[in-house]
């Protein structure tokens, strides 16, 4: 087994963009413009940045639920096998010779049958629950749902698995027949992870799961996944814009700006000593719960530019206040900084 | 986290679908004028089931034929024997306006019920699938309301041949197009919703999602729909009726006794208003028929529509 659950390899999510009479295709929304990213078993990895930069669109589209434009997703595969496959693509030559392989390994080309199966491994968990939960549908049947769907509990075991599932979130027994009108957003959260976690996942996607609760509603679901992790052996893909959550939450943060990774390191050393311009940017905007602070913020200025039509070079440099002519030409690559697993995307990181 | 599940008291109660259906009862009859509506349609009904006992057939194996006594072209006033008079030919209103009204559900029944199946799974897939299957199907319904729905029941119904049967045909026909777009309108909101998306990520089949998830949440305004048009169903029938392209005289059809006594809506210069009885009653009839499944089907939406709901 190896050491890496999740391989995510260029991979593109543009939506297309029609106009006129014909519906012609004009332009793209690069809403995921050549995301890398590697998710270690175990780990919980933080998806940052602004809204609108892709970080929710990047996570639906690991589980397909959006097609992607292009690029391979590895899910529990052999590190071996990958590299070969990767090696197969890199040579127009011998590209043709990936297809077999691809179609039984990366999530983006699986056929029906393959994916179905694969579902019973990768979960999510939704931002709204009130959206998220089917309000004509009883509680019984929402977490039943999954199990039934992938055939895993039959006829009275499902009512045990469910009871079962509904406690491991912390729910009482006795909400089996009850709509989901009936509860309170922090309940409704979790049901909506108890569903999720029914047919026992390897790898959940959390959609800002706590952005649409209380504070204190917030504290207590966070403190139920971080124990679900600990309990189950998840492996969690953090996306939200509250760097706080991801701080108590992740082992690993990855920064997106205008559908790229800007910057990816462990979450100590990003707190600590961010390298990217933008990332210094995201946590100076922390509010710090003490009046007498003084902190040095750094404000920027102007909106996140259309994604339809990102900048030439880098991305950030409009915003950016160390951008340079070289900024504005050539678009960095997510290099290693020599520091453990931390790379970042910037041309001037090693003099700011 | 235990004081939040300590609100949740567990008390012995009916399956939960029949509270909410008992809910929705009690919401549907605050309304003054859903009993209105219900009492309307009600009324109609015991019409309808009791027409063997309230106007007994002469001939039973003929009912919606109506009995006339002798063939005397001018209409008589309401009298004891003909309690509501009757129309030429000596038709008795009465009779007619009893197994009308079975024959006005047949007609109305029948064509909603077949518009309503065909709506919805052309709703359906238009609305789930999307590209090019809704592109199909909703460019056919387009041309259907580019050509006055009217003057395309006449056409048909001229060129299938005339009677009730072609009329009910043609209306089913026509009917579709607003139930598929209403029900695809509802399914394209309801497609993107978290819980579809979640159903997708369990790895649920298509047919799934949209019989457990889509069809409960959107059916509601396509029943709503349904209910307001077996009205609109009848006065479209009774208007083809009346422009002759409906049953022969004698048929117990609303739409046909107004059609018979076209001649006389009018009475001899001495008195005018003579023969009020014959376009007045069915007329009235009708409008009353209508208005019921009007007031009926705006109580369902009142009620049922989610929107309007507590959450």
């Amino acid at each position: 087994m190896s050491d890496t659950l999740l391989d995510i390899r260029d991979l593109y999510k543009y939506y297309p963009v029609t106009g006129g009479v014909f519906r012609k295709h004009v332009a793209d929304v690069k809403a995921v413009d050549g995301v890398n990213l590697q998710i270690k078993r175990g780990e919980c990895v933080g998806l940052v940045g602004e809204s609108g930069c892709g970080k929710t669109t990047l996570g639906k589209t690991i589980l397909r639920l959006h097609e992607s434009t292009s690029g391979r997703i590895y899910f529990d595969q052999n590190p071996d096998k990958i590299e070969e496959v990767e090696r197969l693509l890199a040579a127009p030559e011998t590209a043709g010779q990936a297809k077999a392989a691809l179609a039984e390994m990366d999530i983006t080309k699986m056929d029906g049958t393959r994916l179905r199966a694969l579902r019973r491994q990768m979960q999510i968990v939704f931002q709204d629950p009130s959206n998220s939960l089917d309000p004509r549908m009883l509680i019984r049947d929402i977490i039943a749902e999954p199990l039934e769907a992938q055939n895993l509990v039959k006829g009275a075991d499902v009512d045990k698995r469910v009871l079962e599932l509904l406690d491991i979130v912390g729910m009482g027994t006795g909400h089996l027949k009850r709509y989901p009108h009936e509860f309170s957003g922090g309940q409704r959260q979790r049901i909506a992870i108890a569903r999720a976690l029914a047919t026992n996942p390897k790898f959940v996607v959390m959609d800002e799961p706590t952005s649409a609760l209380d504070v204190s509603v917030q504290a207590q679901i966070l403190n139920l996944l971080k124990k679900l992790q600990r309990d189950f052996q998840l492996t969690y893909l953090f996306v939200t814009h509250h760097l706080l959550v991801v701080k108590y939450t992740s082992d690993r943060i990855v920064v997106m700006y205008l559908g790229k990774v800007v910057e990816n390191g462990p979450t100590k050393q990003i707190f600590e000593k961010p390298l990217h311009p933008y990332t210094k940017a995201l946590l100076s905007a922390i509010p710090v719960p003490d009046p007498t602070t003084k902190r040095e913020k750094i404000i920027l200025t102007g909106d996140v530019p259309n994604p339809v039509n990102p900048p030439k070079g880098c991305r950030f440099h409009p915003r950016c206040s160390y951008a340079q002519e070289i900024c504005r030409t050539q678009e960095p690559a997510l290099d290693p900084t020599g520091m453990d697993g931390h790379t970042v995307a910037c041309h001037r990181w090693k003099e700011i | 986290m235990s004081n939040e599940n300590a609100q949740i008291i567990e008390k012995p109660s009916a399956h939960p679908l029949w509270k909410e259906f008992a809910f929705s009862m009690k919401r549907l009859f605050k309304n003054p004028l859903t009993i209105i509506g219900a009492s309307i349609i009600l009324f109609f009904l015991i019409l309808a089931i009791f027409a063997p006992l309230l106007a007994p057939p002469p001939r039973p194996f003929d009912p919606y034929l109506m009995p006339h006594k002798g063939w005397d072209m001018t209409p008589s006033p309401p009298s004891a024997d003909n309690w509501l008079g009757t129309l030429p030919s000596q038709y008795d209103i009465l009779y007619g306006i009893i197994w009308g009204t079975r024959n006005a559900f047949r007609i109305g029944l029948a064509v909603v019920a077949a518009n309503l199946i065909v709506g919805l799974i052309l709703g359906a897939l238009a609305g789930y699938f999307g590209g090019i299957v809704d592109e199909i199907i909703m460019r056919i319904a387009d041309i259907f309301y580019a050509i006055p729905t009217l003057v395309m029941a006449m056409a048909l119904v001229v060129a299938i041949g005339r009677g009730l049967t072609s009329i009910v045909l043609v209306l089913i026909i026509l009917g579709w197009p607003t139930y598929t777009r209403v029900i695809r309108s509802d399914i394209l909101v309801i497609r993107n919703m978290d819980y579809i998306m979640a159903a997708r990520a369990s790895g649920v089949s298509h047919l799934r999602i949209i019989m457990r998830h889509i069809m409960p949440n959107s059916v509601f305004s396509i029943i709503i729909v349904a209910s307001m048009n077996v009205g609109v169903t009848i006065l479209v029938a009774a208007a083809l009726s009346f422009l002759g392209l409906g049953s022969d005289t004698g048929y117990a059809d609303w739409g046909a006794m107004v059609s018979t006594c076209r001649d006389f809506i009018v009475g001899p210069p001495e008195n005018r208003l003579a023969y009020w009885y014959l376009v007045f009653i069915p007329g009235f009839t009708i409008a009353l028929f209508v208005l019921g499944w009007n007031l009926l089907g705006d109580a369902i939406r009142d009620v049922f529509d989610p929107r309007m709901r507590r959450r």
